[in-house]
């Protein structure tokens, strides 16, 4: 009898772990997320990438019937937010909201004591923003050419838009 | 000409005193279809302003890609997206790694540009 018992219960281990190789879950997989989970950002709120990220976390909130909460921690360009990143314990409950400042500005303009390639995973892309180039009417109605004239504008001048575009899109986001 | 962001100028380019001349995503806009891209002109051309959802590095990987998964299913609701349109954002659902390999391009473009701009005091 012992020994039959014995033989079951190895059978039901390996079965257990047959099971969790199959599906590559383990235990929390199912219950994920059993309470609240926060989304540190940098922006402040009310900004657009705020506004974003909120309507995103609304969504998530509906469908894990957990609350997802926004943690605005802006300030130092972005570093408050980044440095309570990538020390929140990685249990899954704390996200962060990475932006064209944290990633591409921060790393390059400050001194870190972490990088933001080793010291984070990336899950997806929630949004992008794209630029206008943009004119007066009366300037346009003077560029005759519209927009071919534009292209040729921008060919000559790349550089120079492209710094006006990563004023906007760097440390203010 | 002013390059700028989308969300503050949706009511004054609908009022006319401001006419977008192009704009710097890849693909036209949803609610401004009429608008090109600068990418039509000069193909290859994409500068947007994007946030990406990350976790801290040792998260376990099951639950990376359960929310990635979920944040994806999010963003493809055609409500949401309408609502983005409002912001002038629109949505770029990726994997995991499409979002690493993403990432790894916009550094590998922007690193050498901020770095010229910010030079080391």
């Amino acid at each position: 009898m012992r020994t039959h018992h014995r033989r079951s219960f190895h059978g039901t281990i390996l079965a257990l772990a047959s099971v969790a190789a199959l599906t590559g879950l383990p235990a929390y997989g199912d219950s994920y997320p059993s309470k609240p989970v926060k989304i540190i950002l940098q922006t402040a709120p009310g900004a657009a990438p705020d506004l974003l990220g909120r309507m995103i976390a609304n969504g998530l909130t509906q469908t894990w019937g957990q609350q997802l909460l926004m943690v605005n921690r802006p300030g130092a360009g972005g570093l408050l937010a980044a440095q309570a990143a990538v020390t929140a314990d990685p249990d899954g409950y704390t996200l962060y909201q990475a932006t064209t400042g944290s990633l591409l500005v921060l790393p390059v303009t400050q001194k870190l004591n972490f990088d933001v390639t080793r010291d984070l995973t990336p899950i997806g892309l929630m949004a992008e923003q794209p630029f206008f180039h943009r004119g007066r009417a009366v300037a346009r109605r003077e560029h005759t050419g519209g927009i071919d004239r534009f292209g040729e504008e921008t060919s000559r001048r790349t550089s120079l838009c492209r710094g006006r575009a990563r004023w906007n899109a760097a440390p203010g986001h | 000409m002013i390059a700028d962001g989308m969300a503050g100028l949706a009511g004054t380019i609908q009022g006319g005193s401001i006419k977008p001349l192009a704009v710097t995503s890849a693909r036209r806009l949803r609610n401004f279809p009429e608008v090109p891209t600068v990418s039509e002109i000069i193909p290859g051309y994409s500068v947007t302003s994007w946030f990406a959802l990350m976790a801290p590095a040792k998260t376990p990987p099951e639950i990376v890609q359960l929310v990635s998964r979920d944040l994806r299913a999010v963003i493809n609701q055609p409500e949401l997206q309408q609502r983005f349109d409002t912001l002038g954002a629109v949505v770029h659902p990726t994997s995991p790694a499409e979002t690493a390999e993403f990432i790894r391009e916009q550094q590998n473009t922007w690193w050498p540009i901020v770095r010229e701009m910010f030079p080391p005091q």
